[in-house]
């Protein structure tokens, strides 16, 4: 077992991926000129050369749309947003035909991984907001958020040998934070992991429950999972006991983890970073009454979701907007009120 | 400038008979699809440009073709017109001369000029794999001011890969002309900013456009980078086969069908002592006869549009 960044795991699934698979492409912004802004593509270019890796031109929509192209004529493209606000730009190739009639044309086959960095409410709303409900709406996309090095890795690796096109989106509070004693801990040791030194993937479609308990389900994914978590090492200390499930992927989504949880606890609050409106809870909570609608009846407190107030995020705002350990906190106490 | 040989003349010829045959045929048999008004979007006129390209191109090339001239796939080695006609009748079990990968047609868009991002992609594998295999992206004279065609041009360029750009330029994006949307009379002048190689074609005229699609394939071929070809047309039909076209000048379409190609090329290969009156009732015929066979053929075969299968390969759960 060796101990690493979430950063490191990143760069390792990558590596390990390409040396598997020759097919395997890697192309964006400066993936070799600044290693991929985050050091995620760090060293790639050295061990692979420049037809495995290359530099775009600031050009989105070419960096969607290429994979599409390339995938049709033998490769394994990995198309690199340096924030995944960008891809947005690309929505056309990324929705429309990766995600819609690209799928259609072969049968739903084509390999391809769309990778993509959320800056989060730190940053501005081109570079931090989170797009997963809008890829959620495309019937041949998957998509996958994680939240640890460990699930970085083994899901990253699933997704490049998948068939199917994958939003692989990454949230860069991971790289930089995590949580430590019921705080968020900006620290190397915060953002580290030990992974197993042989190879391991993880599969798609089953929910990580990320800790354990008996008073409430907390669902989410990406870099709330460590806000979840922050948040119910410091209630445990009064008494309530809240159970933390870690999507790891939107689509497809792991309802029976939810369910089985939910009837454990007889609660259900759903938290995520990007805006309420048309967000993945609204979805999710459908989900389990199309599942468990008996379940819905029964419960101890309705069902609450907290996520961005339907806003635009700016910086000096960005607390306000998403949840955080703090409005987590105030929500789980109001639902369980022991 | 020095013609191609008398086989290859020939073979343009009867192409681009088979062509704007193979055209007519399909419109009369599918109607012209309306109901809301929206009818065929009809490429008459316009075959000369992917025609000369495709009979430069080998089975494993791609291409994509302007969506008004598919019909001329069939010129495209690796396509017969029974493909075409299948394509068109929505027929299974023939190529799809639209997504036939292996055969380099990976697919279109709603969006016009989107592809070419797709295309360029297809030029990045045949780079990476060093197949050998060349890319040509046809586009009309609107979609080539799409942001999407900008930035394959430019990727096409930073990365030096084999893709040739064409502008079909017929001078109409719908109903607003190419001098209401350019500032340049010369589009092929696009590929200046690019650094690529860039040439005006009249893309009327079968043997410049043939000799001018060899030059450019061949350059590409051998390693020599993109470029961008501008060939000049004409949309002989409307937008689309019911569009009231309230913004064309008065004469202009009579004027262009002085100009058309398939009168033109054969006046131009009898002048030249290749093809006589007794070639073109035989080949006429042939053409006739060949068009017939195709349409037989596909009758038997099964609808290609089926939902329970798209159902099976979506995302499961929905």
């Amino acid at each position: 077992m060796a101990v690493v960044t979430y950063i490191e795991a990143v760069n390792q699934a990558l590596k390990e991926e390409m040396r598997r698979d020759e097919r395997v492409v890697l192309w964006g912004e400066d993936l070799i000129s600044m290693n991929g802004v985050f050091g995620q593509t760090r060293g790639i270019f050295d061990e692979f050369g420049g037809d495995r890796i290359k530099d775009t031109p600031i050009c989105e929509q070419a960096i969607a749309g290429m994979t599409m192209g390339a995938a049709l004529r033998g490769l394994r493209p990995v198309g690199v947003f340096m924030n995944a606000g960008f891809s947005l730009c690309a929505f056309d190739g990324l929705f429309l035909k990766l995600g819609c009639s690209g799928g259609m044309a072969t049968g739903g086959t084509m390999p391809v991984v769309i990778y993509g960095v959320i800056s989060g409410p730190s940053d501005d709303n081109d570079h931090g907001m989170s797009p997963e409900a809008l890829y959620m709406h495309a019937p041949y996309l998957k998509i996958v958020m994680s939240s640890t090095p460990y699930d970085a890795k083994g899901l990253l690796k699933t997704a490049i040998r998948d068939d199917k096109p994958v939003i692989f989106l990454d949230h860069a509070w991971c790289f930089f934070m995590g949580h430590k004693d019921g705080q968020i801990a900006r620290t190397r040791e915060a953002v580290s992991q030990e992974i197993p030194d042989q190879e391991y993937l993880i599969p798609f479609g089953k929910a990580d429950v990320k800790r354990k308990g008996a008073d409430i389900t907390l669902v989410c994914y990406s870099f709330m999972v460590h806000m979840a978590l922050a948040t119910a090492y410091n209630l445990a200390k009064e008494g309530i006991s809240v159970e933390v499930v870690d999507l790891r992927t939107i689509v497809p989504l792991d309802v029976e983890a939810i369910v089985t949880s939910v009837k454990k606890t007889g609660r259900l609050l759903i938290v995520h970073e990007a805006m309420k409106r048309g967000g993945v809870a609204g979805e999710i909570l459908w989900r389990v009454h199309e599942e468990a609608p008996d379940l819905l009846k029964s419960l101890k407190s309705p069902v609450r979701r907290l996520a961005a107030k339907n806003l635009p995020m700016v910086p000096a705002y960005g607390s306000i907007v998403a949840p955080t350990a703090d409005t987590i906190t105030v929500a789980v106490k109001e639902m369980v009120k022991k | 400038m020095e013609l191609p040989s008398k086989v290859i003349l020939l073979k343009l010829y009867r192409d681009l008979l088979t062509a704007r045959r193979v055209e007519a045929e399909l419109y009369s048999r599918q109607g012209n699809l309306a109901g809301s008004g929206g009818g065929a979007h009809r490429g008459v006129g316009e075959e000369v440009i992917p025609i000369a390209i495709c009979n430069n191109l080998t089975e494993t090339d791609c291409i994509h073709p302007n969506f008004r001239t598919f019909f001329c796939m069939f010129a495209k080695p690796g396509f017969s017109v029974v493909d075409v006609v299948a394509t068109s009748m929505g027929r299974a079990g023939k190529k799809n001369v639209w997504f036939t990968p292996e055969n380099g047609a990976l697919g279109s868009s709603g969006t016009v000029g989107e592809p070419s991002v797709r295309y360029v992609g297809a030029a990045v594998a045949a780079a990476i794999k060093k197949t050998g295999d060349i890319v040509v992206f046809i586009q009309g004279d609107g979609a080539a001011n799409r942001a999407p065609t900008h930035e394959a041009m430019a990727v096409a360029a930073a990365w030096h890969l084999p893709i040739i750009f064409v502008i079909q330029n017929n001078r109409y994006g719908m109903g607003t002309s190419v001098e209401k949307s350019y500032n340049i009379n010369d589009l092929s002048l696009r590929g200046a900013g690019y650094g690529f190689p860039h040439e005006r074609v009249d893309g009327n005229d079968m043997t410049a456009m043939y000799l001018v699609a060899k030059k450019h394939i061949e350059r590409t071929r051998n390693g020599g980078g993109p470029s961008l070809i501008a060939a000049d047309t004409y949309r002989l039909r409307p937008h689309y086969e019911g569009d009231p076209q309230i913004y064309r000048p008065k004469g202009e379409i009579e004027e262009w069908w002085r100009k058309e190609p398939l009168a033109r090329y054969q006046k131009q290969l009898m002048d030249l002592g290749i093809l006589t009156e007794k070639d073109v009732e035989r080949m006429e015929a042939e053409v006739k006869a060949e068009i017939q066979d195709a349409f037989n053929e596909i009758e038997k075969l099964p609808r290609a549009v089926n939902y329970a299968n798209f159902e099976k390969t979506a995302i499961a759960e929905l």
